[in-house]
């Protein structure tokens, strides 16, 4: 029985109550299922490389290495310091290569070009592949994400 | 308001093509007895709430366990440090096993000395006997997952014992073990035993016991049968379920705060050469059988000790599949000896857990 | 609603046995669970600690037995004790709140069953 003023009648209520108790509790037990499907993101904060195999690179050669579970390129420069790329193709994830002969990052699924820098210059990737840096420091090359000390 | 209307416009589309207004009439018109034993009929349900809760947890942790001799342990490791609240997940699924296989235990003991097994209700019986051997199993698979020094030896004694059948208990024992020894190949055979084999066989098994139930209605004391006094019975939907409802509550928050405080360990790998661990135990519901077993001497006559006892429980399992047919007088001598021997298992199992325990 | 009361005695009495074996079968397992050795390593890979809400840390603790690796869970520190109280305490509050609204429903099913609002045809089913 509704009265004239109330919104819905005591029944409703009821029910309603009964059925947003049921979808707190339902939310709260399913948070730890939702949490444990999204793992956390497993990048590394940096990868620690033994120089002696960096230090012999020719400038403008190119010599990869483990970015975490992606695939990294190290880079000599003219002036010696390191250029660090993760050789993922920014248009649909495929792995890239290097082309030595070329100078250029190629990635086979889309017949995607990159230049030796990395920045996108034929085919669908719409941005150049992510860099990294890559400093010395002691015996090890190391690699750091952009923006973290 | 409109939104009432959209609903019931929802309803009659669904309806209009399903037709499922038949199942909510049927449950409606379902009726549970009201007697001083119809707080037993709360168990089904229980089982079923925890089984789905075994399946949820099952399948999120099989995301990351790996099935193999070389990941086993470290991917439950990972799972219960590196994977967030993962130790929870895990613990979840532990204790709900047990629940499931205690409510199980209740459920068939009740079923025995209520003897709602008499006709029509054979199969129904029939059927959750089997439930019960796959609960069991699901228990035993499951346990070898971790593949920690515990559960190797545990499966390694388990899968042992039926080698002492005649005839056919070597077959029996290569069959589970994938070979003569326990192996990595055990392994992935119990992983998929305890994912696929299991599941479906318990969910074909499990259709027919819940339609045998809808259809045969829920059952009467003996003594109510016989005086053909007249029960108040409630509508199963909703009176019955709200009722359930506050059982089922009452389970999942106590299996929440098992589960929080006092989370399963991960023992060291397993290593098919070492020696025993000190101290190895089956899981609980095996601990009276467990203990039974070594209490049978090495030798009686001309057979091993270990052949009697396996022959003895064999026969149990038969004896108790076959109940209904045995107990064609319920209400008589027979009928009250059976009862009994119920009694006396649960008298005879707690004494050999509590000694397995105590050893 | 009354003969409800001859149903207390049984299930009391199943819920107490079970109750008191599981009171056992715990404190078994609490007693004979291995005392971690001091401090406590922790087995994380190198991935960042990115957890956004503080309470979804895990705990975990490394204690090495005889030089193996044996993992018994523990609280890391008081704020993942706390966080597991808080969400037990959520968990039971949402719990009894919901059984004292099922409890309400329960009493009103009844009373509609008893009064014939669920027989057909008159109406269908509890609106």
């Amino acid at each position: 029985m509704k009265f004239k003023d109330s919104l819905f009648t005591r029944r409703r209520f009821l029910n309603g109550l009964l059925g947003g108790g049921i979808a707190t509790l339902a939310a709260s037990l399913l948070y730890p299922i939702i949490k444990f499907v999204f793992p956390p993101y497993q990048e590394p904060d940096k990868v620690l490389l033994p120089l002696a195999d960096y230090q012999g690179l020719a400038p403008g050669s190119v010599k990869g290495f483990a970015w975490g579970v992606k695939p990294g390129f190290i880079k000599k420069k003219a002036d010696g310091s390191y250029l660090a790329l993760v050789g993922v193709c920014t248009h649909l994830d495929c792995n890239v290569a290097f082309l030595p002969d070329q100078k250029k990052f190629f990635c086979a699924c889309h017949t995607g070009w990159y230049d030796e820098n990395g920045i996108n210059i034929g085919g669908p990737p719409p941005h150049p592949l992510r860099t990294l840096r890559a400093v010395v420091e002691g015996e090890n090359l190391v690699v750091k994400k952009e923006g973290v000390a | 308001m409109s939104s009432r209307n959209s609903w019931r416009d929802f309803r009659g589309w669904i309806e209009d093509r399903l037709g499922l207004d038949a199942i909510l009439d049927f449950l409606h018109n379902k009726r549970v007895p009201q007697t001083r034993h119809t707080v037993w009929m709360y168990t089904g349900s229980a089982i079923l709430l925890f089984f789905v809760i075994q399946v949820i947890t099952g399948i999120v942790l099989a995301f990351y366990y790996r099935p193999t001799l070389e990941e086993a342990n470290k991917s439950v490791a990972r799972i219960m440090t590196d994977i967030p609240l993962g130790w929870m997940i895990r613990s979840v699924h532990f204790w709900s096993a047990t629940f499931m296989i205690a409510i199980v235990f209740v459920h068939f003991l009740s079923i025995w000395i209520l003897k709602s097994y008499r006709k029509p209700r054979e199969l129904t019986w029939m059927t959750g006997v089997f439930l019960l051997v796959f609960s069991l199993a699901f228990g035993f698979t499951g346990y070898l997952l971790p593949w920690d020094d515990l559960s190797l030896s545990a499966t390694k004694v388990g899968t042992d014992i039926p080698r002492a059948i005649p005839v056919v208990g070597a077959w029996v024992t290569k069959l589970l073990r994938g070979g003569d020894d326990v192996t990595g190949d055990t392994l992935t055979r119990f992983f998929g035993i305890h994912i696929c084999v299991l599941p479906l066989a318990l969910l074909f098994f499990l259709v027919f016991h819940l339609f045998l139930i809808q259809k045969l209605g829920m059952s009467l004391p003996l003594e109510a049968e016989l005086k053909k006094e007249k029960i108040e019975e409630i509508p199963f939907w909703p009176n019955f379920v709200y009722r359930e409802a506050v059982v089922w509550l009452v389970l999942i928050g106590a299996l929440i705060s098992l589960a929080v405080f006092l989370p399963p360990s991960l023992g060291k790998v397993a290593d098919l050469m070492a020696p025993a661990p000190k101290g190895i135990k089956p899981e609980w519901y095996f601990l009276f059988l467990f203990q039974t077993l070594k209490l049978f001497p090495a030798n009686i006559l001309f057979i091993t000790g270990e052949t009697l006892a396996v022959l003895l429980i064999f026969a149990a399992v038969v004896l108790f599949f076959f109940l209904p047919f045995i107990d064609t007088r319920p209400a008589e001598r027979r009928g009250r000896v059976i009862v009994a021997s119920a009694y006396a298992l649960i008298i005879y199992a707690l004494a050999m857990s509590v000694w397995s325990l105590l050893q | 609603m009354r003969k409800s009361r001859k149903i207390q005695a049984p299930a009391l009495l199943v819920s107490g046995i079970l109750g008191l074996s599981l009171l056992a079968y715990v404190s078994g397992k609490t007693v004979s669970r291995p005392i971690q050795a001091q401090p406590k390593k922790q087995t994380q890979s190198a991935s960042p600690q990115a957890a956004p809400v503080g309470q979804t840390q895990e705990k975990q603790g490394v204690e090495n037995t005889k030089g193996s690796d044996k993992i018994v869970p523990a609280f890391k520190n008081i704020r993942e004790r706390t966080a597991a109280y808080v969400f037990l305490g959520w968990i039971w509050a949402a719990v009894c709140v919901l059984i004292y609204i099922l409890r309400q429903k329960v009493k009103e099913v009844d009373r509609l069953y008893k009064a014939k609002f669920f027989d057909l045809p008159v109406s269908k089913g509890e609106d």
